[in-house]
């Protein structure tokens, strides 16, 4: 057995040792290529370019053109998206892209976990649905049944971001009067403040909305009179209940609540109720 | 050597549309071992030279315009060079030059017989080269494919024409054929 591998070794150093003439490779190789070349028809090597050009296709294909067209799908996607938020953003109603930007809105909303950001977000909105109502009120392009039609939706979504203010108030009255029975000071005073701010927003709101909504013909008003002055009163309503939580908050709190509304500063009372 | 199949394969695609890039590809990867497996059957450079250049040929022909599908281009071309010796030997039948596995038993010259015998004694394992020369012929093809150009059982059965197990048998001949000769000359 030990000598079978021995031959076998040998063998092998056999096979390393045995070469031909590298003068008879390069002039074999260069004569059998001659031979051949003369037996290439022209269409031939057509077919042969032919064969290249499916290699890297196929090459072209696999390494490059399929990662490149994801990358592209990905960034199409992205783009698609961004674009759609952009364009979604500036829609008005009357779009399909609006119920979009309302969606948008509400999601912003619901994944704020703080309470007063929240509501301080709403009255961002409802000051938007202002501006909305600003621009119906004021375009030419759109026929009377179209612009009521328009300012019914903004209305109504309108509507539903001072409704989740007052919401908020009701909620933050309840917790006031918890901080009042616990002896809270600093949770008094942040719902003092906040209730002070959403006060003078609403109230401004409800004016924004009423003279925006002056801007309408007279035949235009008369289409939507009522629902502006419900909205308009919706928005002073508001701004009523946050003046009442505040004043409530006076009464609870006395001289300390005062020396702690001193210290934020904040010791006018809204332009309304003056 | 050992080229891929994956490589033979596609060399062997452009080939068959008679591309003269992917033959002389081709000649490089295969023309030291197709030569020397025709050298070990031929014994002389000249020959194993001028079958070497016509084993090619013969490729390019047969691959150019076949219809059939090629499995493995190593074991077709290695198919070709054997019959293309076995071609070279008939056409010299007549001559004075006997097959090499026919060497010994031809050789009927008392004299002769001695000269051979005073070179087989100096035959030691490193002279393995003449060993090879007067083994039979089905032999020397097996070891030479198997253990010099490093192919597998399946392609040498393919080129010999023959099953895998009668390949490993005649490996095990032929292994026992090449250690009596050179025990044989250890005792002599």
């Amino acid at each position: 057995m030990e000598n079978s591998k021995k031959i076998i070794r040998e063998i092998k150093k056999l096979g390393s040792e045995i070469k031909p003439r590298p003068d008879f490779v390069t002039t074999n190789r260069d004569f059998l290529l001659r031979q051949i070349s003369s037996q290439l028809p022209t269409e031939n090597i057509k077919v042969g370019a032919f064969g290249y050009l499916q290699m890297f296709t196929q090459m072209f294909r696999l390494h490059l053109l399929e990662p490149v067209s994801v990358m592209l799908v990905i960034f199409g996607v992205f783009l698609s998206s961004s674009l759609t938020i952009n364009a979604a953003f500036y829609s008005m109603p009357g779009s399909p892209l609006y119920r979009v930007k309302i969606a948008l809105e509400n999601t912003h909303a619901a994944m704020t976990t703080d309470d007063n950001q929240r509501v301080e977000l709403k009255m961002e909105f409802a000051q938007k649905r202002v501006e909305e109502l600003n621009k119906v009120a004021t375009s030419v392009d759109i026929n009377e049944a179209q612009k009521k039609e328009q300012i019914e939706t903004i209305v109504a979504e309108f509507k539903n971001n001072v409704a989740a203010v007052k919401d908020h108030l009701a909620k933050m009255n309840q917790n006031l009067k918890q901080a009042s029975s616990q002896g809270s000071v600093s949770d008094k005073e942040k719902a003092f403040k906040m209730a002070m701010s959403l006060s003078s927003k609403a109230q401004d709101l409800a004016q924004s909305f009423e003279q925006k909504a002056n801007s309408l013909t007279d035949n235009e008003k008369l289409e939507v009179k009522n629902i502006i002055n419900e909205t308009v009163e919706s928005a002073k309503q508001t701004s009523v209940s946050a003046q009442q939580l505040v004043a409530g908050a006076n009464m609870e709190t006395g001289t300390s609540t005062k020396t702690g509304i001193d210290g934020f500063g904040i010791t006018s009372t809204p332009p309304i109720f003056k | 050597m050992q080229p891929s199949n994956i490589s033979d394969n596609l060399l062997l695609l452009r080939l068959k549309k008679k591309d003269p890039e992917a033959f002389a590809k081709l000649y490089d990867l295969y023309v030291t071992p197709i030569y020397r497996f025709i050298y070990f059957k031929v014994s002389s450079q000249q020959d194993a030279e001028d079958l070497t250049s016509e084993v090619f040929m013969k490729v390019w022909q047969y691959v150019t315009e076949t219809e059939d599908v090629i499995e493995n281009f190593r074991a077709l071309i290695y198919k070709v060079a054997r019959n293309s010796v076995i071609d070279f030997y008939r056409a010299r039948a007549k001559s004075d030059m006997p097959q090499s596995d026919e060497i010994l038993s031809n050789i009927v010259d008392d004299h002769q017989q001695s000269l051979l015998r005073q070179i087989e004694i100096e035959i030691d394992v490193n002279k393995i080269e003449s060993v090879l020369k007067k083994v039979k012929d089905e032999y020397r093809d097996v070891i030479i494919l198997k253990y010099i150009d490093g192919l597998s059982t399946k392609e040498i059965a393919k080129i010999l024409d023959k099953s895998n197990g009668s390949v490993r048998v005649l490996l095990h001949r032929a292994l026992g054929v090449i250690r009596e000769i050179i025990n044989q000359n250890g005792k002599q």
